[in-house]
């Protein structure tokens, strides 16, 4: 019980324990969606900002009313912690990079840049590789790498068809992984729901009374 | 308690701590930054009678801090590891290694 070995399971079964709602996926999917019609219209950026803002809040009311009462509530110890350094220069930098190089090149016309473009689906999803490694590595479960495969079959796959600009290429692309990423998490939470009961505790009863 | 009282014989085994319920408690608590009974009840299939005794018995030697609140009119009780709480953990760790001869 005590031994690393046993810890590191533990540690990996209260990260299995915080994914079983299926509401990270349903947030991933959206954050995907709205970095779509933000590429499609700049103004809308301040929706992917209020998401950015309220997830935090939004998703806590969530927990409280569906999943706390059923799996009992628990905080990992990385939600204490910021972001790390490292997370930030693998993801959120190559993101930032790649999205506001694809919207300039677009929206200037650089047409010259446009053969190279043909493969931003197929980077964006070689950034899935790291949040793909993090959620094995915390979790023990191998099909987080299924993220990463995702992202970059995907991609590849929209590189093979024409569309009129890159940045339609990359659009439909976000939009295509938003949905899939987002029914998969639509259908673990509905598992979620069906499968795990509303617990009654004493604690609970007592109050009640 | 005086933390002497707390160690067996040779002062390195903390027998609050050792007890396997209790450690059960410490090691699922370590992993996390805290956590309420009901999901400590489902990781560790205590009843709630034993889960609340051994809370006792750690709350009282400062290993753990006990908060209670409201959630609606539900009352919650969440538990995690005080500093002293998982440095004794670690300690206890390290004893047990010792005693085993593990390195």
């Amino acid at each position: 019980m005590s031994t690393e070995k046993d810890l590191l399971e533990l540690e990996q079964n209260v990260h299995r324990e915080a994914m079983k709602d299926g509401l990270q996926e349903l947030l991933m999917a959206l954050m995907l969606c709205f970095s779509g019609v933000v590429l499609v219209d700049g103004r809308f950026v301040i929706f992917l900002a209020l998401i950015i803002v309220f997830q935090t809040t939004v998703i806590e009311k969530f927990r409280e009313a569906y999943t706390y009462p059923r799996l009992g509530k628990f905080k990992t110890r990385e939600e204490k912690q910021q972001l790390s350094v490292t997370g930030v220069l693998f993801t959120v930098v190559p993101l930032v990079i790649l999205l506001g190089f694809m919207m300039i090149a677009s929206h200037l016309e650089l047409t010259y840049l446009y053969p190279w473009l043909i493969w931003a689906p197929a980077a964006f999803g070689l950034v899935f590789v790291g949040p793909s490694m993090y959620l094995v590595g915390k979790s023990g479960l191998r099909r987080y790498y299924g993220l990463a495969g995702l992202g970059i079959v995907l991609g590849l796959l929209f590189s093979q068809f024409a569309f009129p600009t890159p940045l339609d290429r990359l659009v439909v692309y976000l939009f295509s992984l938003a949905v899939i990423i987002g029914v998969v998490g639509g259908m673990i939470l509905a598992r979620f729901l069906s499968t795990y009961p509303v617990l009654i505790t004493e604690d609970s009863a007592n109050g009640a009374q | 308690m005086v933390p002497s009282e707390r160690k067996d014989v040779e002062g390195e085994i903390d027998r609050i701590i050792h007890e396997p319920a209790r450690l059960r408690i410490m090691a699922q608590l370590y992993v996390v930054e805290s956590a309420d009974l009901l999901f400590l009840q489902r990781q560790t299939g205590f009843t709630w009678g034993n889960l609340s005794s051994h809370t006792l018995k750690l709350e009282e030697a400062g290993y753990i801090e006990v908060i209670k609140d409201f959630v609606g009119k539900k009352p919650r009780t969440t538990l995690k590891l005080t500093s002293s709480g998982r440095r004794a953990f670690l300690d206890y760790q390290r004893a047990m290694k010792k005693v085993l001869g593990v390195t």
